[in-house]
């Protein structure tokens, strides 16, 4: 923890509409005090209309996932006195429809997910057993190290900032193709590559690259995307 | 008000929620479907939550009986016999439904065989999990199956009533409201589902995702329908202390304690050799959390009013591999695990209690079914680790099915009336009360006078405090302009949380003994007379009716289970070692 935590800060809020105040004088109690905390006092004390969002608090559902001070993260995970600013500002998602102040509509990119058929295809629906599958296997272990993501949005929001995806892209749908390619339950395993867009220079872009590190629960998706270009060298996936 | 059609509504967007509509889908997909959620697309609820993992029996060396007879004995002999039996057979064919259909990866050996560990209570390692994050594997796969089919979410869009029919027989839809539109809509569905989940965020201390606030079990009240055991409220031990901050109540999982982790009062005692010396930390989760509340209600508390669970001796190399989750969300809020004893507090944890259904999760109004955490019984007194997210899939599924199979052949016909009329409850009116404090003091009268220790003068101060909270809420604004409005949500979560609190407050004063989660300081012996169940639902004057009824010993005897089991400690128990299983 900072000990140098601050006592008070100064919340500065992207609102959508200019009329609402947009800078507010927030206490910060304590060192475990979080972004969210600020955003919560704001809400029950000071301007009720202020829009965000949140569920779990504890980092595990991802939909408090917004910009502060420039950087995606989740408001429930980023510590005040981790910032080391006394100005806090906080900014919805990169690209994404505002649906009031700094909460989005996260349909694009669910989209994203949904146009990339991201969910397994059984091979065996109706197996009666479960699958010996040892988490050392390379595929495994590489799905493994892949998994995780929370749909929080916040490596779509960091490409889109950094220049415009391809349509109905974004690094956690990627991610998730690469997992399903290479699991051996489903039933189009590496025919799933087909479907990403070989022409397309998207997997080299440096808007992609502009995800690095902002992904909450550090899935390596640098690596993810580095595996997939691979695969998608390598000729006839099918 | 806009009027919409379906053929199945599910009301929730937690695992039971979302596992209907697959297994409904999956069963015709011709089946217009929709999930309306208080959140968004997997993001809701509080199976994503899960640490621990699923409770199943795979193991040739572990059995349906055993796993039942762990359940009844953890449940005080009070669950619904029929309920606990199919939790427990039905729980392999969904764990090979959720890895072979639908693409969930839980934990394996070396060999490639699933790895099973054991929660509290058990006579057996039988939890398959991921890691101490299996709740994100579980949500992440359930929700992007419901994304690539066609069922219709409704993400934040919550329930507001019940419809019923013109002759008020049947339930055939619902009345929502789109929070972020602020629109309502009366929504016809030849069959309703409420998954909403439980209502532990009523408590000012909870680790339950916040957006929850009882919704389907105050929506079924006011519409009538049967309740169970609404007393028991499950309080896990080791609820983190993190200031001011919402990450307060957030749950250090009980592994800690079976590891060797000590739990010591502001004057560094092991407090638990005072209630129970044989079995100290490892003792189970209620009688844990009873012994920190009497600890920190003695004026032996820390600082912040909680305990300290000191973890230090277990070394930061084990601490680091064990519990890596655990020690970066203590450091993150100022506790380093290895340096540092950590507060901590008892925390409202999982609600046992709800709608009663039958083996179909039928409620006892045609038409309304319920799953998940908005059903009573399967528990009984008390639920065990690992049996929270297997119920919420065993019938979430079973929810499904049985919609399609007894889905009416005739279109829903929802009586507009009573639609506007429950609309009305959202017409504007002024106020200048702030719903956040009414809400902060409901949390406060929950844990002091309906929480871990009860007594017929608390319960009794529960009743009056609730009438006047819910004489305040009265005074609290409903705005013209609904959309994305705080102040409208906050007010419909009191109005509902009162709702279930008032069943709990209820309930709890008709068991004059204390049995698993529900403790009387007036009656503090579990008593042989006990062995029954309290029944309650909404009169026809408004008020609850309550009763006790015997429980029905379908399958066991309660004579033929006595004893109580630990927690598992760092070395398993005799015939419970570490188990690879395939079946």
């Amino acid at each position: 923890m900072s000990a140098a935590a601050p006592t008070r800060i100064t919340l500065e809020v992207a609102r959508s509409d200019a009329a609402r105040p947009s800078t507010f004088d927030v206490p910060v109690p304590g060192p475990a005090s979080r972004v969210l905390d600020a955003l919560l006092y704001v809400r029950e004390h000071l301007d009720p209309s202020l829009g965000f969002r949140y569920a779990c608090r504890a980092g595990m559902c991802g939909a408090c996932a917004v910009v502060v001070n420039g950087r995606e993260t989740l408001a429930c995970q980023a510590s005040i006195g981790g910032l080391g600013t006394s100005t806090v500002r906080v900014e919805p998602l990169h690209a994404l429809p505002v649906l009031r102040d700094v909460m989005c509509d996260m349909a694009p990119f669910f989209d994203t997910l949904r146009h990339a058929d991201a969910a397994l295809r059984p091979a065996e629906p109706e197996r009666t057993t479960l699958r010996v599958m040892p988490p050392a296997e390379p595929d495994r272990a590489l799905i493994e190290r892949q998994n995780g993501c929370i749909t929080c949005g916040a490596c779509f929001s960091a490409c889109e900032a950094a220049a415009p995806l391809p349509e109905h892209q974004s690094p956690a749908a990627l991610n998730r193709v690469l997992m399903l390619a290479l699991d051996e339950r489903d039933a189009q395993g590496r025919r799933r590559l087909l479907a990403v867009p070989r022409a397309s220079p998207t997997l080299r872009d440096a808007s992609l690259r502009a995800c690095a590190g902002v992904c909450p629960v550090d899935i390596p998706l640098q690596d993810g995307l580095a595996r997939l270009d691979a695969l998608l060298a390598t000729p006839g996936p099918a | 008000m806009q009027r919409e059609d379906c053929d199945i509504l599910i009301l929730g967007g937690g695992g039971a929620a979302l596992y209907a509509a697959l297994r409904a889908c999956d069963a015709n997909p011709a089946l217009r479907i929709v999930v309306a959620s208080k959140g968004l697309l997997g993001k809701s609820g509080c199976t994503r939550m899960v640490q621990g993992g699923y409770n199943v029996v795979l193991h040739p060396d572990d059995s349906f009986e055993q796993h039942y007879d762990d359940t009844l004995r953890g449940g005080g002999m009070i669950n619904d016999q029929e309920l606990a039996w199919t939790l427990v057979t039905h729980a392999p064919l969904r764990i090979v439904e959720l890895e072979n259909r639908f693409g969930c990866y839980f934990d394996r050996n070396t060999d490639g065989t699933i790895h099973q560990r054991a929660l509290a209570g058990q006579s057996f390692n039988r939890t398959v999990h991921r890691g101490d994050l299996t709740g994100i594997e579980l949500m992440s796969r359930l929700a992007e199956q419901v994304l690539v089919r066609d069922i219709a979410i409704r993400n934040e869009v919550r329930g507001v009533d019940l419809l019923f029919d013109a002759h008020r027989e049947r339930v055939c839809g619902a009345l929502l409201l789109d929070i972020n539109r602020g629109t309502l809509i009366a929504m016809a569905a030849r069959a309703v589902l409420l998954a909403t989940g439980g209502a532990a965020p009523l408590y000012r201390i909870t680790p339950a995702s916040l957006e929850k606030s009882g919704d389907g079990l105050a929506m079924g009240y006011r519409a009538g329908a049967q309740f169970v055991d609404m007393e028991m409220m499950q309080f896990h031990p080791t609820g983190l202390i993190a200031g001011d901050s919402v990450l307060t109540g957030t749950v250090l999982e009980e592994g800690l304690r079976g590891a060797g982790g000590h739990l010591l009062n502001v004057h560094g005692e092991r407090f638990m050799a005072r209630y129970d010396p044989a079995k100290m930390e490892r003792s189970t989760r209620d009688r844990v959390s009873r012994s920190s509340f009497m600890e920190i209600r003695a004026g032996r508390g820390t600082p912040q009013g909680g305990v300290f669970l000191d973890v230090r001796h277990l070394g930061k190399a084990f601490l680091l591999q064990s519990s890596p989750g655990m020690y970066k969300r203590c450091l993150s809020v100022g506790y380093d695990m290895a340096k540092d004893p950590i507060q901590v507090t008892p925390t409202a944890h999982f609600q046992m209690g709800g709608l009663r259904i039958d083996g179909e999760c039928r409620t006892s109004i045609p038409g309304l079914y319920a799953a998940g955490e908005d059903v009573g019984g399967v528990h009984g007194a008390n639920r065990l680790g690992g049996n929270g997210v297997a119920e919420s899939i065993v019938f979430g599924a079973l929810a499904g099915d049985a919609m399609v199979r007894h889905l009416p052949s005739t279109a829903a016909q929802p009586a507009m009336a009573e639609a506007r009329q429950a609309a009305a409850r959202l017409d504007p009116r002024d106020g200048d009360t702030n719903p956040f404090a009414l809400r902060r003091d409901l949390g406060s009268v929950a844990w002091d006078c309906l929480g871990i220790v009860r007594s017929a003068a608390s319960l009794a101060k529960a009743a009056t405090e609730l009438d006047r909270i819910a004489e305040h809420l009265e005074t609290v604004a409903v705005p013209a302009e609904r959309a994305g409005d705080a102040i409208l949500q906050e007010r419909m979560n009191i109005d509902n949380l009162v709702t279930v609190a008032r069943m709990i407050q209820a309930s709890a004063m008709l068991r004059e003994e204390s049995r698993g989660s529900h403790y009387r300081d007036d009656f503090p012996r579990t008593s042989a007379e006990g062995l029954y169940n309290i029944h309650l639902h909404r009169g026809g004057d408004g008020a609850i009716v309550s009763e006790r009824r015997a429980v029905e010993f379908t399958r066991r005897r309660p004579e033929a289970l006595q004893g109580e089991t630990l927690i598992p400690g760092a070395q398993p128990a005799a015939g419970a070692a570490t188990l690879t299983t395939e079946i």
